[in-house]
C-alpha cells in the first residue's frame, strides 16, 4: 500500500520543489498543486479497508476500470510514467468529438519527437452502452490513431463515466435519440496520474504536457 | 368534550407515530425511507429528451449531520479537511469546524454538515452502504409536499418552497429534521441546505461552455416549476471538488427495502 504511493508521493514533492506551481497557475482552471503534499500524509495513517478515493489526488487511485478495443476491462495503470492527455467523448457524436480528437493529433503532431514517443492519449467514451469495443475499434481506424499511443475505450460503468467526468471537470447528459450534450475539456496528467492543466483549448495545454513529461512517475 | 378528549388523544397519537422514525432513537440512525420510485424529466431537458424511469429506492430521512460525518472522519483520517487533497476538495472543505476533529461553536452536532466535495460525500455515503441520489432520485423526492406524492401543483407549497431560496443563510444552520417532513417522511428537502447529487454534471445550462455537442435551444418542460430551475443552475456551476457554506447531502441505497 506504502510502496505503491511512494512514487505518487515523490513526484508530489518535485513537482513543487522543481516547478513551485508554476505550470499548474499557468494553465487555465488548473488544481492548485501547493496543497497537495499535505495530503499525501494522510495516506500513510488511514484505515487499509477504508474507502478513500484520491488519496494521492491520482487518477489512477479511483479504481476505474475502461474496456479498450481488445473487449477487456482494464485499470489504468499502465499509463503511469507517462505524460497522458486525457478526455472523454462519445462515437456517435457528430462534431464536437470529432473536432476534439483533429485538436489532440494536431497537439500531438506539434510536439517534438522524443516527447511525441512518451505521451499516451486517453479517450473514454461516457457511453459504455452504444460504445461497444467494434464502435471504439471504428473510430481508432476512421481517424488512424496510433494503438500504441492512443488509448481509445469506454468507462466499464456509468458511475465510472461519473466519477472520470467529475475529475476531469466534463459535464454530460444523454439528450435525445442516443445524443449526448457534454462539454469539451483535456485534462494533462503528470507520470503520477495528478491533473496538471485542464483546457477546452486544446493547443494550449502543450506547455503544461512539457512540463509533466520533464517528471516522469 | 369526551369525544373530543378521545379525538385529541388519537391525533396526538398519530401524529407521535409518524414523527418517532423521523426523529430516531439517541445513537441509532432511523432507517432510511423507502420511495417508489417513476418517471422523471429535468426541467432544463430539451423537450424531445427521453424521461428517466428510477426503479424503488431508499432515501436518509434527513441530510447527514456534522456529528455523523465526523464519525466517518474517524475511520478514514484521509478525509480530513487538512489532509484532503486540492483535487478532492477546494479550500472550503469542512470550514465550519473549529479544527480537522473538532466540530465547535459553528458546527452544532445535529446540524447538517456542509462544505463537503462531492468526492468526500460520495466516500461517506459508499462507507455506509449507500450512494449519493441521483438527480432523478432527488428530485421525484422533493416534489412531495407533506400532504401530496407531487406537490408542485400547489401553488402554497410552492411558495413555502420558494420563499426559502428568497431567504439569507443564517449564520450558523439549526439541528436537522426541524422542517415539517414531506409523505415519504423526509424532511429537510427544502428549506436548510442544497444537496449534492451524483449526477451534478448532467445539469448544463446551453450558454455555460463555447463548445457543447448537439447545442440548440432548451425547450423546458415545465416553466412554472422555478426552484427545480434553481437548483439546475446551481448544480450546472459545480464541480466535484466544490465546496459550500450550504451545500450539505444525504444518502441513497438501492431498493425498495421493508
Amino acid at each position: 500500500m506504502t510502496g505503491r504511493r511512494l512514487p505518487a508521493v515523490a513526484a508530489t514533492l518535485a513537482m513543487t520543489l522543481f516547478f513551485g506551481g508554476r505550470v499548474a497557475r499557468r494553465a487555465s482552471s488548473a488544481v492548485d498543486p501547493n496543497k497537495s503534499p499535505v495530503a499525501t500524509t494522510g495516506a500513510a495513517t488511514r484505515g487499509d479497508d477504508a474507502p478513500s478515493p484520491l488519496p494521492a489526488g491520482s487518477l489512477y487511485d479511483l479504481g476505474l476500470r475502461v474496456v479498450g478495443t481488445d473487449g477487456r476491462a482494464r485499470a489504468l495503470d499502465d499509463l503511469r510514467g507517462h505524460p497522458v492527455l486525457a478526455s472523454m467523448f462519445f462515437a456517435s457524436c457528430p462534431t464536437a468529438c470529432p473536432l476534439l480528437i483533429n485538436d489532440l493529433q494536431r497537439l500531438e503532431a506539434a510536439l517534438p519527437a522524443d516527447l511525441r514517443d512518451q505521451v499516451r492519449v486517453l479517450l473514454v467514451s461516457f457511453d459504455p452502452k452504444r460504445d461497444s469495443p467494434a464502435v471504439l475499434e471504428a473510430v481508432v481506424g476512421q481517424h488512424g490513431l496510433d494503438n500504441r499511443r492512443w488509448r481509445v475505450a469506454a468507462a466499464e460503468s456509468e458511475d465510472g463515466a461519473r466519477l472520470l467526468a467529475a475529475v476531469l471537470g466534463i459535464r454530460y447528459r444523454a439528450a435525445a435519440w442516443g445524443m449526448f450534450d457534454h462539454t469539451v475539456r483535456v485534462a494533462v496528467l503528470d507520470g503520477a496520474g495528478r491533473i496538471q492543466a485542464r483546457s477546452g483549448d486544446v493547443m494550449a495545454l502543450a506547455p503544461a504536457l512539457r512540463a509533466a513529461a520533464a517528471t516522469r512517475n | 368534550m369526551g369525544r373530543a378528549l378521545i379525538t385529541a388523544l388519537v391525533f396526538f397519537i398519530a401524529v407521535a407515530g409518524a414523527w418517532r422514525p423521523a426523529l430516531g432513537r439517541a445513537g441509532i440512525r432511523p432507517e432510511p425511507a423507502a420511495l417508489p420510485g417513476g418517471r422523471y424529466q429535468a426541467v432544463t431537458a430539451r423537450k424531445e429528451a427521453p424521461a428517466v424511469t428510477v426503479a424503488p429506492y431508499r432515501l436518509d430521512r434527513q441530510p447527514v449531520t456534522n456529528a455523523a460525518f465526523l464519525a466517518f472522519i474517524r475511520e478514514d483520517s484521509a478525509w480530513r479537511r487538512d489532509r484532503v487533497t486540492a483535487l478532492a476538495a477546494d479550500g472550503g472543505y469542512l470550514a465550519a469546524w473549529s479544527e480537522p476533529l473538532a466540530l465547535g461553536p459553528n458546527a452544532a452536532p445535529r446540524a447538517p454538515v456542509v462544505g463537503v466535495s462531492w468526492f468526500a460525500a460520495r466516500a461517506y455515503c459508499a462507507a455506509r452502504g449507500g450512494r449519493l441520489p441521483t438527480e432523478a432520485e432527488w428530485e421525484l423526492a422533493a416534489a412531495a409536499s407533506p400532504r401530496e406524492r407531487d406537490g408542485r401543483r400547489d401553488p402554497a407549497w410552492r411558495q413555502t418552497v420558494l420563499d426559502w431560496y428568497a431567504r439569507p443563510n443564517p449564520a450558523t444552520l439549526p439541528d436537522v429534521g426541524r422542517g415539517r417532513p414531506n409523505v415519504w417522511g423526509l424532511s429537510d428537502l427544502h428549506g436548510l441546505v442544497w444537496e449534492w447529487v451524483n449526477d451534478f454534471g448532467a445539469s448544463i445550462l446551453v450558454g455555460d461552455e463555447a463548445r457543447l455537442c448537439g447545442g440548440g435551444a432548451n425547450g423546458a418542460i415545465d416553466p412554472l416549476d422555478y426552484p427545480a430551475f434553481l437548483r439546475a443552475a446551481f448544480r450546472s456551476s459545480l464541480e466535484g471538488r466544490t465546496t459550500t457554506p450550504n451545500l450539505g447531502f444525504r444518502c441513497a441505497y438501492d431498493g425498495g427495502g421493508s
